[in-house]
């Protein structure tokens, strides 16, 4: 009851908006929330709307607007771009301006690690290529 | 009904409460004592329209004034209380609450109620009498007891076999009191932590928690937004509202952040708690104020999720048409 399972990417095509966000969710956000026993299920989604539900741990966790704001929202964004994200969890509006400002400056940490780790695996093929 | 908003009231008492119904012990007096203190202490202003005293058997006369002609509820439940550590009856008995509900059956439902603790083995033979003869919809656990009684939800002995009758009678429903222990009983086996076993084990039931396990609230919060087939009953916490509004505004606030407005329902624990009218009035005017909003992230509070708490969840859980303006 608790876990409820779900197929990875039953019946979508990575060529339709569905099947690129299933995508995302299957390769970097479900194994996260699958570590701890939480899920993320894709319900529908359209160029204007996403719809997705957590399911178990996740569903009663007090930090699942976290989740979206870090991980879920910029994840499906990456494939749906403005789309808005329906994930049936509700905060006030003053948390949901905390969220984003949290998310916007964990897109740019996260931009400027991967900008480091590009820079990082550069330099050590430079100095491989020297060898 | 309220602002066009469909009032469905989980649960409402026929008490008995009368010098008569208690037993001949030393601690009766504390435990019907603690009862009405609660009920003095949170009834809201103007919801006692004159009676004097609660201590006694209330008439079904009384209890549709108080319920129906004097408040917006269109449909209520009446539940059996099965404590019996201190009456012979039980506080709220059977015979009472199937009464009213036959007297009004547009109305009423009735809720029945056993323990094993007090029926022994013909438990299931009385749930079978409820439902069959009587017409019970759903029946109410109470689990904790003084002298020796107390059983756990999960005990797959003691209390499986009781779900799966109710099961088997076609019943869907199962009630809890947790927490807000009455006169010396153990606080702590009113915690609604069992309730996680028996709703895994029992998928297909659903399991509704009542006074929102106060004071084991975060649990309930917890246990309620992880399983999909535990829901919560408000069941007098309104009163809380006249006492310490910010206390239950912050209660409310965390509940629809973290287990949402589709698994809260409205109770009103009429007689005990007055007339539903004034808790009525005040949930459909209330607000999560917006230091909570800022401070502690809770949404904003709807029309929608209140006519949701209000009746519809409950109606959808007991298959229940809405008259038209609700309906629609």
């Amino acid at each position: 009851m608790l876990r409820r399972p779900i197929d990875n990417a039953s019946g979508t095509s990575p060529a339709t908006l569905s099947g690129r966000i299933q995508a995302k969710l299957d390769g970097r956000v479900r194994p996260m929330l699958q570590i701890h026993g939480g899920d993320i299920e894709l319900v529908n989604s359209s160029p204007d709307s996403v719809v997705v539900r957590f399911h178990g741990a996740c569903t009663g966790c007090p930090l699942r607007p976290l989740t979206i704001a870090a991980l879920v929202e910029p994840s499906i964004r990456e494939v749906a771009g403005s789309a808005t994200v329906d994930s049936g969890t509700r905060v006030s509006a003053a948390a949901a301006r905390r969220l984003a400002k949290l998310a916007a400056s964990s897109r740019d940490a996260a931009s400027h690690i991967h900008t480091a780790l590009v820079a990082s695996a550069e330099h050590a093929q430079h100095c491989s290529g020297k060898e | 009904v309220l602002h066009d908003c469909f009032v469905f009231d989980c649960v409402i008492h026929a008490y008995n409460l009368s010098d008569a119904n208690l037993l001949d012990r030393a601690d009766a007096e504390i435990g019907r004592g603690s009862i009405l203190k609660l009920g003095l202490d949170t009834r809201a202003p103007n919801s006692a329209l004159g009676y004097s005293s609660f201590a006694r058997d209330w008439s079904d006369a009384e209890l549709w004034d108080l319920v129906f002609a004097r408040s917006s509820t269109d449909l209520a439940m009446a539940q059996t209380v099965p404590i019996f550590d201190w009456f012979r009856d039980g506080f709220a008995p059977v015979a009472s609450q199937h009464r009213f509900a036959q007297a009004h059956p547009e109305q009423v439902l009735f809720c029945g109620g056993v323990d094993p603790s007090y029926h022994g083995d013909a438990v299931l033979e009385e749930m079978h009498r409820q439902v069959e003869e009587l017409g019970a919809r759903s029946f109410k656990f109470y689990n904790a007891h003084i002298d020796d009684k107390t059983w756990r939800s999960d005990d797959e002995t003691v209390a499986y076999p009781m779900y799966a009758k109710a099961r088997e009678l076609g019943i869907k429903v199962l009630q809890f009191h947790k927490g807000v222990p009455f006169g010396n009983q153990n606080m702590e086996d009113l915690r609604p932590n069992d309730l996680q076993k028996a709703a895994r084990d029992f998928p297909d039931m659903t399991f509704i928690i009542h006074h929102l396990a106060l004071p084991y609230f975060d649990e309930c919060v917890s246990i309620a937004g992880r399983f999909p087939n535990i829901h919560l009953a408000l069941s007098g916490s309104l009163g809380l509202y006249f006492v310490s509004p910010k206390y239950f505004l912050r209660l409310l606030g965390q509940l629809l952040a973290e287990v949402g407005s589709d698994k809260l329902i409205w109770g009103s624990e009429a007689a005990l708690m007055g007339c539903p009218q004034p808790y009525l009035e005040a949930f459909w005017d209330l607000q999560i104020p917006e230091d909570l909003q800022e401070d502690y992230g809770y949404p904003a509070i709807t029309p929608e999720d209140k006519r949701k708490v209000l009746g519809l969840n409950l109606a959808q859980m007991f298959d229940v048409s809405l008259p038209g303006r609700a309906a629609s």
